[in-house]
């Protein structure tokens, strides 16, 4: 059937008015075609009816009040809620005014979420998030209290209603100023810094997401739709951002580069992105992407301007605005629009531009140090985040030590706690046929889950305030100010600091300047926390990070605590003792030997004599005559400890023929002269230690240097002087005097 | 609204498209719209669909110039979401009556002349679907004509040809439809 032939056949004839000429007509035009003229001519006698058909118009009716389930009349119930009025419409459904009936009559906020999602997983992944959505409680955050379907089968959230409006706007018709506008963002973040702590990531961070209102004269914004971006993203964790269709579920303007790639792969820090992108609008009236950006454009294609397109600093882009607009922007700052740029340019432009780094590891690690840079600002003190020149020293830092950042310590680590509890409260879920089990379980579960929540809570805030600490070192750090770091570092536990480039880079320079200072204790404290950053960072294999080990071993064993060193010792090995890289077994050896070591200890460290005996034979055998003697240095160190005096003593002669490091040199002068003792050759050992007592005197005796001009390390003496303490206490060791009272 | 405007003041579709981004604003704004006047009136009041959607458009446009120029964009869309907004109303309707069992309408029983305005919604989109393959120029029409109220002068400037034209092609595809539906309800029905 041909539709355009039948319309014009059927217009034509419909206009003819004699019956006859009609049939004529038709004859005519159909041709012998019985089928078609059939059908016109029904249609022709059908059109009457047609007409009174469609002249009833379609109308509404009013809903009569028990019909109950038309899910977005004002009027309507929906599961213990009646819809009061619409309040408006977002990127995702539309939010109503409700006011709940039971268990208690209160107003909230009820959100419909546009149809075309599919309604059951969007419920499943609410369900998983609930439990550590109902752990959030902040005075900034809204809650969301409950989720269901409504009788046509779409997904609904019900959240504390928040009275207030968007952040931007608020700030615009307050006209408030940039520092106003700082001190409320710090009050976004650290909301959001609490979210991340009970293992929340909000994933839609959005100026129409923190609504604003006064109290008491003061501003106080309240984040809305915690746990509704998540719920709402796709079915795969990969499709979050996108509808069937691949089209973008809102603005891509706040969202993180890993998040629109649809990876799946999100964490506390595409939050950070979303600030960053926040405080640019709240400084410059424009997100770094305006939303005109994205118009026209594929979603492969904003996928690409996000992950490569630069988008200049704040201040620069300002003035590119230019004119009347950026008038309009100032004013609204109530700043004078010749001087807003020069406002934002410098340490404001670098501290959005961190937030919202395309690489994620570069971006401030959580909310709160986000935060507390802002805060450094107002307070006009230095701030961490700082332009490309300085950021390159910093990463040539990176590149040196390999420390990974650790991926948000603190955040990361609720975060995990969150999602595995909540897996398994799905999974619980859908255990319908053990009911009685899994309330009871449910009862139990909640009451340690509050239990823990507590103490979790107070553990996550001493971590949180362990990494601000470290942060203020840090600055004291880079303005050499080593004093103020070493006193604020002081007081802090070894294992709440954060696992990160920036802990381990402050603890080694405060280290290092109390050694020069001579202040022996503090040095071995510090050393013993870097320790702790150094084993809990997961890291690759590498040798650059057992580097900063000897020191530390040396300090600690020198001037801390007995336990330290034993702690030190534990941790070395828990992290290394599978090394398959002969210089990081090396270093192993080395730091865990120098003292005396029980049997466990012991046996927990031979697998790398292999590995090391292994380096030296062969065609690709070390060829690095310093290298070799620190292996056969180890060699002599661990066969001597484990009693075998034989391969000791053959290791040890080898080491000490080594020229080109003094103190090396006569650290194996002092394994042999051990042996010499316990073998009876007291004399022999006696020659020997007396005179690698004077070089050590000698070394003491010199400024105290961290390297020497010959590129020696302290610490190599250090080991020496350890050593040959232990010889010297050793029976036989000193002649005939007998021990001195200290 | 201030979204709807936006993208109406940008928009330079040809006539007759309608955005994918207007349509679920034009969507949200209809079904608040009605959810509203159908509150203030008393029970048992009826609402005519292009009242609406000419109520709607009002408030969108006011006196606004720029957007004048694309009220047929607005209406467009505003006939498709009008559409969708009677047809899940007279389903979750029909759903209720029959106990919450939401099956199809049952066609071959029901007799025209005595059909409620829903049945007659549901009977519409169910044969308007139906079409949309084989003619969907028809379907505009009857889409834009019934459920979005428009005049035959208003297509036809949308459309850039004569009124008698759309009037013409209103008759056929009403036609065409009601023939189907003639169709499924067999001949118990006096034309």
């Amino acid at each position: 059937m041909n539709s355009q032939i039948d319309r014009l056949l059927f217009e034509a004839a419909s206009s003819i008015t004699s019956q006859e000429d009609r049939q004529a007509f038709l004859d005519f035009a159909c041709q012998g075609d019985k089928a078609l003229r059939d059908l016109i001519q029904e249609l022709l006698e059908l059109e009457g009816g047609a007409k009174e058909f469609f002249e009833l118009e379609p109308t509404m009716e009013n809903p009569a009040p028990v019909a109950g389930d038309e899910d977005s009349g004002i009027g309507a119930r929906i599961g213990h809620y009646r819809l009061i009025d619409r309040l408006g419409a977002g990127g995702c459904g539309v939010v109503y005014l409700a006011e709940q009936q039971e268990p208690m009559k209160r107003k909230v906020a009820l959100k419909i979420i546009r149809l075309g999602m599919d309604t059951e997983s969007v419920i499943a992944r609410f369900s998983m998030e609930r439990e550590s959505l109902a752990l959030m409680d902040h005075p900034n955050i809204a809650r969301v209290l409950d989720a269901g379907t409504t009788a046509s089968g779409r997904p609904y959230f019900v959240m504390e209603l928040v009275d207030g409006e968007k952040i931007t706007d608020y700030c615009d018709r307050k006209r408030l100023g940039l520092s106003q506008r700082l001190e409320l963002f710090i009050q976004v973040c650290e909301a959001i810094q609490h979210a991340h702590q009970k293992g929340v990531i909000h994933r839609d961070i959005k100026p129409s997401n923190v609504l604003v209102r006064d109290h008491d004269g003061r501003p106080v914004p309240k984040i809305i739709d915690f746990g509704i971006a998540k719920a709402t993203s796709g079915g795969v964790e990969g499709e979050a951002t996108f509808t069937r269709a691949d089209q973008f579920l809102g603005t891509p303007a706040y969202m993180s580069p890993e998040q629109a790639d649809g990876s799946g792969d999100i964490d506390t820090r595409s939050d950070i992105y979303s600030l960053g992108a926040m405080l640019c609008e709240l400084l410059t009236g424009h997100p770094p992407f305006a939303h005109k950006d994205f118009k026209d454009r594929g979603v492969e294609q904003i996928r690409g301007m996000l992950r490569e397109q630069e988008t200049g600093v704040p201040s620069a882009r300002l003035k590119a605005v230019g004119g009347e607009e950026m008038t309009s922007i100032a004013e609204r700052r109530a700043v004078d629009p010749q001087r807003l740029p020069a406002e934002l340019a410098g340490d404001l432009d670098w501290i959005v531009m961190k937030a919202i780094e395309k690489d994620r590891r570069r971006r401030y690690e959580t909310a709160n140090g986000l935060a507390m840079d802002v805060q450094r600002y107002l307070d006009e003190e230095p701030v961490l985040a700082r332009p490309p020149s300085r950021r390159y020293l910093f990463s040539k830092l990176v590149r040196r030590n390999r420390v990974l950042f650790a991926a948000s310590g603190v955040a990361l680590f609720g975060l995990l706690a969150g999602l595995g509890v909540s897996t398994w409260l799905f999974f619980l879920e859908k255990d319908a046929r053990q009911q009685q089990s899994r309330l009871r379980a449910e009862a139990e579960h909640a009451r340690s889950m509050a239990e823990e929540a507590r103490a979790n809570e107070a553990r996550m805030h001493q971590r949180a305030k362990a990494a601000d600490v470290v942060t203020q070192a840090a600055v004291f750090v880079r303005y050499k100010e080593m004093d103020e770091a070493d006193k604020l570092l002081s007081g802090l536990r070894a294992d709440l600091i954060p696992a990160s480039l920036e802990a381990s880079n402050t603890l080694v320079a405060v280290a290092n300047s109390n050694l020069a200072k001579g202040r022996w204790k503090e040095a071995a404290d510090r050393f013993h926390a870097l320790i702790h950053v150094l084993t809990s960072v997961d890291m690759k294999d590498t040798d650059a990070n057992s580097r900063e080990w000897l020191p530390a071993a040396t300090a600690i064993s020198e001037w801390g605590e007995p336990w330290q060193y034993e702690d030190f010792r534990r941790l070395a090995i828990r992290r290394f003792a599978t090394s398959s890289n002969p210089i990081v077994a090396e270093h192993l050896l080395k730091v865990t030997l120098l003292q005396p070591a029980d049997q466990e200890t012991l046996k927990a460290i031979a697998p790398l004599a292999g590995v090391i005996e292994a380096s030296l034979v062969g065609p690709n055998r070390e060829k690095d005559d310093h290298l070799v003697a620190w292996r056969q240095f180890v060699l002599a160190l661990l066969a001597y400890r484990q009693g075998d005096l034989e391969t000791a003593a053959e290791w040890a002669r080898l080491s000490s023929a080594a020229t080109g490091n003094q103190p090396r040199t006569a650290a194996s002068r002092v394994i042999l002269a051990m042996i010499d003792l316990k073998q009876g050759r007291a004399d022999d050992a006696r020659q020997v230690l007396e005179k690698v007592h004077e070089e050590v005197r000698h070394w003491e005796a010199g400024p105290f240097q961290i390297e020497s001009s010959y590129r020696i390390s302290w610490s190599n003496w250090g080991v020496a002087r350890i050593l040959l303490r232990e010889a010297e206490g050793m029976p036989g060791a000193t002649e005939e005097k007998p021990p001195e009272e200290e | 609204m201030d979204e709807i405007r936006k993208i109406l003041e940008a928009s330079q579709l040809p006539g007759g498209l309608v955005s994918s981004e207007l349509l679920p604003l034009v969507y949200d704004e209809l079904r608040a719209l009605a959810a509203k006047r159908l509150a203030d009136e008393s029970v048992g009041q009826t609402l005519q669909a292009t009242a609406l959607v000419h109520e709607a458009w009002l408030s969108v446009a006011g006196n606004d110039e720029r957007i004048w120029t694309n009220r047929g964009h607005f209406f467009g869309a505003a006939a498709l979401a009008m559409r969708h907004i009677l047809v899940d109303r007279a389903r979750a309707k029909g759903s209720q009556k029959r106990g919450g069992n939401p099956a199809l309408l049952q066609l071959e029983s029901l007799d025209i002349a005595d059909v409620s305005v829903d049945e007659r919604v549901l009977m519409v989109d169910e044969m308007m679907t139906r079409l949309e393959q084989d003619d969907p120029d028809s379907v505009r029409v009857i889409t834009l004509k019934f459920f979005g109220g428009l005049t035959n002068k208003e297509i036809a400037m949308m459309d850039g040809v004569t009124e008698r034209t759309i009037e013409r092609h209103w008759a056929f595809a009403r036609t065409k439809l009601f023939r189907m539906i003639h169709q499924e309800t067999g001949e118990g029905f006096q034309g």
